[in-house]
């Protein structure tokens, strides 16, 4: 874990970066035409962003102990069929991760 | 500058514009300030970042990375990967923020998603308005902002760590995802990036995952990207 100060500087990073990223086409494209990468990232790169990190997070899963890695896929699953069903994030990822809680609470402490 | 009655009508105008934003910055706000103090980070810390970080995923991913140790290079690499779709925002508001100059240092600031999303589908009269833009990007600051300090509260409030919070991380990712796949209609992009995840996790492990698997991915689709503009331009 990043101490409170390391972490203050690692945000000061990411502002300027998230800022760098939000200006750019200011600083750069005003006036000219974009390159088309941008439009190809404007495109899928929240497709492959949201994915990788979404995989990601079942990736890091210690398999060795089944417990944790089904409670997430359950729960997962639970919150794709929500949100194809409702489409409301809130209640997607709220129900998704009470769910999740739960499953943790009886299948994990056993 | 004095507060006129036409100032005052089109700050109620840009309240209710934001209302859809409300709620979800609100709750995931909230989420925010709980999950930064449930991984050993002050209130104050989690309130600092909804203020000048101010980048909903950005800051869930930095908060998860801060608590696994990652280094500054990775961190600032995944945050760079993360936001550069906040880039080609942009590209569509460079007329509307051009005419406001005095206001754009802010509306880029506080380009999120979801403020993107209110603005550029907002009336041709009210893109015209500066004070619309800035007062509607505002309410959804002030609204983040706000559930980042409740939240970051309940969790200084409550002494025992929450089991299994962090899933609604795993949960809101998954959201974004499934928003996307309704939105592209094509099951390519998202399967090239979940293969590319779990092949970059046997290739370097959990450290490098995110980064690895998200430039396979992109050189991957943009490759193939490539190849499809050719084949079309050979027809």
């Amino acid at each position: 874990m990043l101490s409170v100060a390391e972490a203050l500087i690692a945000a000061a990073a990411m502002m300027l970066i998230i800022v760098f990223c939000r200006a750019l086409p200011f600083l750069f494209f005003a006036g000219r035409k974009p390159p088309a990468f941008l439009s190809f990232v404007e495109v899928y790169m929240p497709a492959i962003a949201m994915t990788v990190l979404a995989v990601s997070s079942y990736t890091s899963i210690d398999w060795a102990a089944p417990a944790v890695g089904a409670a997430s896929a359950v729960a997962g699953t639970a919150v794709v069929a929500l949100h194809l069903w409702k489409r409301n994030a809130l209640l997607s990822i709220l129900g998704g991760t009470i769910l999740y809680m739960l499953l943790n609470s009886l299948l994990v402490r056993v | 500058m004095t507060i006129s009655d036409g100032k005052s009508s089109s700050a109620i105008h840009a309240f209710k514009a934001s209302i859809p934003v409300l709620l979800g910055y609100v709750t995931i706000g909230f989420g925010f300030g709980l999950l930064a103090v449930n991984s050993g980070y002050p209130w104050w810390f989690a309130l600092l970042m909804s203020v000048f970080v101010y980048a909903g995923a950005a800051q869930y991913i930095g908060i998860g990375l801060f608590a696994a140790g990652a280094s500054l290079a990775e961190i600032a690499l995944v945050t760079l990967i993360v936001n550069l779709r906040h880039a080609a925002y942009g590209l569509s508001l460079i007329k509307t923020f051009g005419k406001h100059p005095r206001a754009r240092p802010y509306l880029v600031f506080a380009l999120t998603d979801e403020t993107y999303a209110l603005l550029s589908s907002a009336s041709e009269e009210d893109r015209a308005d500066g004070g619309f833009l800035l007062m509607v990007s505002g309410f959804n600051q002030l609204y983040w902002v706000l559930g980042t300090a409740i939240g970051a509260l309940a969790g200084a409030l409550i002494p025992y760590k929450i089991e299994g919070l962090n899933f609604a991380l795993t949960a809101m990712f998954i959201v974004l995802a499934v928003e996307q796949a309704l939105k592209l209609r094509k099951a390519l992009p998202f399967l090239v990036a979940g293969l590319s995840t779990i092949a970059a996790k046997f290739l370097v492990g959990d450290r490098g995952t995110i980064i690895v698997g998200l430039l396979m991915a992109t050189i991957i689709l943009v490759a193939g990207d490539r190849k499809g503009v050719s084949d079309a331009e050979r027809r």
